[in-house]
């Protein structure tokens, strides 16, 4: 098997997990769920698809680590962040 | 550009050594990829800690929202980013032929992704929604409505890779400026894994 | 110099230093109005001292940036400039345009001239900094044409480089917004759009391009820094100026009757202004530091680097002080916003004029640089007028805030013209600063006629 059609498939996978991961937040952004319990997982899920796509789609995970650091360090800071507020509006 | 034949036929496997990574497309779109995302991000933080003032508010009228036409937004815009990465895989392995149907798949997504967003907005707007019916909806439409703007630009540069791609204008040792349009579709794709969950989902 | 027509710079130069102290002069009459309030009266009322002040500015910095694209297109272009000609001609049209116009705004009173000049035919007077007659509004559009037309020329007829284009791009985009001033609409809130269209967007979009360019073009030439490096550079600060600029233009829609969600727009863009400034910061420290040769002229480095400091603190750290909605809210309007228009202009666009002038002009005189005597004066004029720049700020941030607090934030409100009063001190203190900076100045002019052995000691 050479680099190429490896490559492919690590893109199919991808993207094949990113479907599922987007069809999943969707059932949990549904009404029938407890929305609060709902709110780490999705941030969760939603930083775990970003870093697929950093480093699969973009590519980062062959680039110095520094772009992969900026851009997964982006994800991680505003999903905490926006965790944050709504811990904080819960009370 | 100082990258060798064998990397550049294969599909960039992981490198072994720091001096073989290297940053697909220009610095300068990455730049311009940075600020865009510290622009959403500030725009993603204002909406979280707004809506910590106003919960009740924001759960009762994002139920309001259409989150089967987001949740089919995410899916377009992944399959058009997975086009988009096929596409440079193929002008990678030198499968000149591959790369513009690539971006035509990409291209039909992303048109994909214009249609349902305009539906939604329709929808709102025969509803008497607008920036000024409330906090939370001017929110909705200025976050979906910045990030519609770059999926129309993004659309445009794909148009225009898919051209020169059908001129011929990529292969194994011309890739630059595909990297770079296809860098800036990536984060078009990046920046709406974030805003789906946030806007349509978390409550 | 390199190419002869350069040359055609040295009027426009030597004209904007000239209009330079004109400009100070009239803010010293006016910053002793605030406390002296009948200081020459009838003669020049504050109104007309203030129009004379900030108009003189905007007009000698447009000479400066012609000036300094006279010099630069050719350089960077490698041919002589399209129309040397043409470029004297038009220093005349507009030096004669300028100083009629600030002699009529000081002859007569501005309805007066207003009636002469023909503003019932088509309204354009009497908004902030657009104040010209329309005979001046016209030439200045003629003459900015003029000008275009010569620089564009001289492009399309030789080498195209990164920093030429993005000079173009702002002088072009000067002019276009600069059309914006010919209508007037008799709603106030369009009126404010369309004023705001010529002021915001050049100062905080096509102006930051033409400084850009400049620092770009001062920096290759004193540090020999490869040209790829810093245009690299120049585009990523270029890109960040328009983003955050352009929807930044909203921070000035929170109070004039525009929708609510101006204040989120306005807010969250103009909040990153500060980063293509601090990028602008970096840059200059970044090519200094890695220069390749020591450039005789000490005197440009040193403008080319304070360009970069000062025109962050001004435009950058005091515009994000009061460019939130809710501070803006108490702030809009007061001394804040004086303290911060004086050092983003001074800080960008004044030191970056002075940066060109201070490099290109000892080369049209026919040296590579001042003699070290000269050198050592121009840099004490240079600590002279950014310290005393750093004061007048500082004096009028803390009028400012006191104003805020005893006008606006207090459970007991005072009026507007007691808290003057109250806050004298502060403009006391600003007014001998402004002395301090107008000494500076003399040192600077002065600067230009000291003789000595040119080599570097």
């Amino acid at each position: 098997m050479n680099h190429a059609l490896a490559g492919r498939r690590r893109g199919t996978w991808t993207w094949l997990a990113l479907l599922g991961a987007t069809g999943f937040a969707w059932w949990l952004g549904g009404e029938s769920v407890r929305a609060r319990s709902a709110v780490p997982l999705l941030l969760a899920l939603a930083v775990a698809k970003g870093v697929l796509v950093v480093r699969e789609f973009m590519e980062l995970r062959a680039a110095p680590a520094r772009w992969q650091l900026l851009l997964v360090g982006w994800l991680v800071l505003v999903a905490a962040l926006i965790g944050v507020a709504y811990y904080s509006g819960v009370r | 550009m100082a990258v060798d034949a064998a990397q550049l036929t294969s599909l960039q496997p992981v490198p072994a050594t720091a001096a073989d990574r290297r940053l697909p497309g220009d610095l300068a779109v990455w730049v311009f990829i940075l600020a865009e995302l510290l622009v959403f991000g500030v725009f993603f933080l204002s909406y979280a800690f707004t809506r910590a003032h106003h919960v009740a508010e924001f759960n009762s009228e994002q139920l309001t929202l259409n989150r089967a036409a987001g949740a089919w937004n995410t899916v377009l815009l992944l399959t058009a980013s997975y086009c988009v990465y096929r596409a440079v895989a193929a002008a990678r392995a030198g499968a000149r032929s591959r790369i513009d149907l690539w971006l035509l798949a990409a291209l039909a997504c992303g048109a994909g992704f214009v249609v349902v967003k305009l539906g939604e907005y329709a929808a709102k707007l025969a509803a008497g929604i607008s920036l000024s019916t409330s906090t939370f909806y001017m929110f909705y439409l200025s976050l979906t409505f910045f990030h519609f703007m770059h999926v129309l630009l993004g659309i445009v540069v794909l148009g225009v890779l898919w051209l020169r791609a059908r001129a011929g204008a990529y292969g194994p040792a011309n890739l630059n400026g595909l990297e770079s349009g296809a860098s800036y579709w990536h984060m078009v794709d990046l920046v709406w894994i974030v805003l789906f969950p946030l806007v349509y989902l978390l409550r | 110099m390199q190419f002869k027509s350069q040359a055609a710079a040295k009027p426009y130069f030597v004209a904007a230093i000239g209009l330079f102290v004109g400009q100070i002069l009239f803010g010293l009459i006016m910053g002793l109005q605030y406390v002296v309030g009948d200081f020459l009266f009838p003669a020049i009322p504050f109104n007309v001292a203030r129009m004379v002040h900030t108009n003189l500015l905007i007009v000698w910095l447009l000479f400066g940036f012609m000036g300094g694209a006279y010099y630069l297109v050719p350089e960077e272009s490698e041919t002589e400039l399209y129309s040397p000609k043409l470029a004297r001609a038009m220093f005349w049209v507009f030096l004669v345009a300028g100083a009629l116009t600030i002699l009529s705004y000081l002859a007569m009173p501005y309805a007066r001239l207003a009636e002469l000049s023909g503003n019932n035919i088509v309204q354009t007077m009497g908004r902030e900094f657009l104040e010209q007659p329309l005979p001046t509004k016209a030439g200045i559009v003629v003459v900015a044409l003029a000008f275009l037309f010569n620089i564009t020329m001289t492009v399309l007829r030789g080498r195209k480089t990164a920093i030429s284009s993005i000079l173009l791009l702002g002088l072009w985009g000067l002019a276009i917004f600069f059309l914006f001033s010919f209508y007037n609409p008799s709603n106030l809130v369009l009126d404010k759009y369309y004023w705001w269209w010529v002021v915001h967007l050049w100062v905080e979009g096509v102006w930051e391009l033409i400084l850009g360019a400049l620092l770009a073009f001062v920096l290759i030439k004193v540090t020999g820094v490869d040209r790829e490096v810093i245009e690299k550079w120049l585009y990523v600060i270029i890109t960040l100026t328009l983003i955050t600029g352009i929807v930044g233009t909203g921070h000035h829609y929170y109070w004039i009757g525009t929708p609510e969600y101006w204040q989120w727009w306005g807010s969250v863009f103009s909040a990153l202004e500060p980063i293509p400034f601090f990028a602008m910061t970096v840059f200059a420290f970044n090519m200094v530091n890695r220069r390749r040769r020591e450039h005789p002229n000490r005197a440009a480095t040193l403008w080319a680097l304070g360009t970069g400091v000062m025109s962050f603190l001004g435009a950058g750290i005091w515009g994000f002080l009061h460019t939130l909605a809710p501070v803006n809210y108490y702030t809009h309007g007061t001394q804040i916003t004086a303290a911060h228009g004086h050092m983003a202009f001074y800080g960008a666009y004044v030191m970056v004029v002075l940066t060109i002038i201070s490099y290109a002009m000892p080369i049209l005189r026919g040296r590579p640089c001042n003699s070290p005597r000269a050198q050592v004066v121009e840099m004490w004029s240079f600590w002279l007028m950014t310290i005393s720049m750093v004061f007048i700020t500082l004096f009028l941030t803390a009028a400012g805030i006191l104003q805020v607090w005893l006008q606006r934030v207090s459970d007991t409100p005072l009026p507007f013209m007691v808290v003057q009063e109250k806050i004298g001190l502060f403009y006391w203190m600003r007014e001998w600063t402004g002395v301090v900076f107008l000494v500076g100045l003399v040192v600077y002019v002065a600067s230009f006629f000291i003789k000595g052995d040119e080599r570097p000691a």
